[in-house]
């Protein structure tokens, strides 16, 4: 079974537990082996050459801050050469360097995020708390891209009718006509979801809905292991043993309990994607026997 | 092409606006100034000795004893001085770290020897006095006159300034 199939409240928390853990541990060898892990999650979901794309985003970014962050702090001991009389920094460098990474493990995570969590399951997770936040959270989720295939139908339609116009001031008129037209079809096709759900008699009290989701074993098993472990970081992360101090000189705090959290969290970050490789090679397997 | 050409001319005003030296260059760098006039300075951060609990980890090393970073001593000025110009000179001679920031010539001091603005707590800070009265933070506009005294001091509770 792979991940994406499995409860949503499971992909919620680990997820979100993923990306906590990001956040919160800066050690630059950490960061490495989640963005590494995202990103071999990420290839199994896309399964294209558009990763090719990512990783090179990703590569920039890293890139970007690497070189943007010693220019703008200049702590740090060792210095490596002045711009206008301010250092730049080695510990700078690798600030730089590892938020870098950070914001590209993060970003990878999140992509992952929305790839497996639907619209549909992040209502059934809320509704039952909150349905009017759940409609409004899948509404802006389906509607943001429906936006963007109408605005350029509707752009397309108008610089047709006004093909002959060629002057900058046309082409703002234009742009002005079509994002009007955008604001009138969003007003009246919300209003017609917004009345199908009612007439279907969404979150009224007693209404129940059928949803495929079965809560499993292995749910339970993930679940315990992150409740389980979450305190742990989070007093690791209070009393600044987790975590790494830059300047002015960088220090990795390397205890026992440090390395087996974060032995833990690796190991709680590869789950799907060693259920997806599980699922390869049974696939494989299977197939080969017909 | 445009693009090429607009981000290659924003680089060259870039790096043209820049001086960069390496790090032996900057060091020695420094000039001898001979004068009559001189002035006093000293740069002190003792009441991070009463605060210890509330400094940042891993600076402890870097407070020296008594919290004095440049101990008193007169120095030669120049004419047109600043209190910037002079802290920067001293800590070059000295090999002390210092980070400022602002744009336009306007400099306001950031840390010296590692110890930042609320490094010890909250609104501890770097401010300087001139013949004993607080000045305002951009230090490249205070000029020197002789005989001033110049004192750099790091403050740790910030409840004169409020």
């Amino acid at each position: 079974m792979n991940f994406s199939e499995r409860h949503p409240a499971t992909q919620f928390i680990f997820f979100s537990a993923s990306i906590c853990s990001v956040i919160l541990n800066r050690n630059p060898f950490f960061l490495c082996i989640s963005l590494v892990i995202a990103l071999v999650y990420r290839i199994f979901q896309l399964r294209s050459i558009r990763i090719l794309k990512e990783i090179f985003n990703y590569i920039l970014l890293t890139g970007f801050l690497t070189v943007l962050i010693p220019l703008v702090s200049h702590n740090g001991k060792t210095a490596l050469f002045f711009i206008n009389d301010n250092a730049v920094t080695k510990e700078a460098i690798l600030l730089g360097f590892s938020t870098g990474l950070e914001f590209s493990a993060v970003i990878c995570w999140f992509s992952c995020m929305s790839r497996v969590m639907s619209g549909e399951k992040i209502i059934y997770l809320i509704s039952g708390i909150a349905p009017r936040l759940a409609v409004f959270i899948s509404g802006i989720m389906k509607f943001v891209p429906l936006c963007r295939k109408q605005y350029l139908n509707i752009y397309r339609t108008q610089k047709n009718i006004y093909s002959g116009y060629k002057s900058l001031r046309k082409k703002i008129y234009i742009v002005i006509r079509s994002f009007s037209a955008l604001i009138t079809w969003i007003i009246e096709s919300s209003a017609d979801s917004a009345d199908s759900m009612y007439a279907r008699g969404y979150g009224l009290y007693g209404r129940s809905s059928f949803s495929i989701y079965r809560f499993r074993r292995f749910d339970v098993i993930i679940l315990a292991v992150i409740v389980y472990l979450l305190p742990f970081t989070a007093t690791s992360v209070l009393y600044r043993t987790a975590g790494i101090v830059f300047y002015p000189e960088t220090v990795i705090p390397l205890s026992a309990a440090n390395i087996l959290i974060s032995i833990l969290w690796t190991i709680i970050m590869l789950i799907p994607v060693v259920t997806e490789i599980c699922e390869e090679y049974k696939w494989k397997l299977l197939r080969s026997k017909i | 092409m445009k693009k090429i050409f607009l981000s290659a001319a924003v680089f060259i005003l870039l790096t043209g606006c820049a001086k960069i030296q390496s790090k032996d260059e900057y060091y020695n760098s420094t000039e001898q100034v001979e004068s009559e006039k001189s002035v006093l300075m000293s740069v002190n951060c003792s009441e991070i000795l009463k605060n210890m609990d509330s400094l940042d980890s891993g600076l402890e090393k870097y407070i020296p004893e008594y919290g004095l970073i440049v101990e008193d001593k007169a120095y030669p000025i120049k004419d047109g001085e600043t209190v910037y110009d002079l802290l920067i000179r001293v800590t070059k001679e000295n090999r002390i770290q210092t980070e400022s920031k602002g744009i336009f010539g306007n400099r306001e001091i950031e840390g010296i020897n590692y110890i930042y603005n609320s490094s010890c707590g909250k609104g501890s800070h770097w401010i300087y006095k001139v013949n004993g009265e607080i000045q305002q933070p951009v230090c490249s506009d205070y000029k020197l006159k002789d005989g001033d005294i110049v004192q750099w001091i790091y403050v740790c509770n910030d409840k004169e300034s409020d």
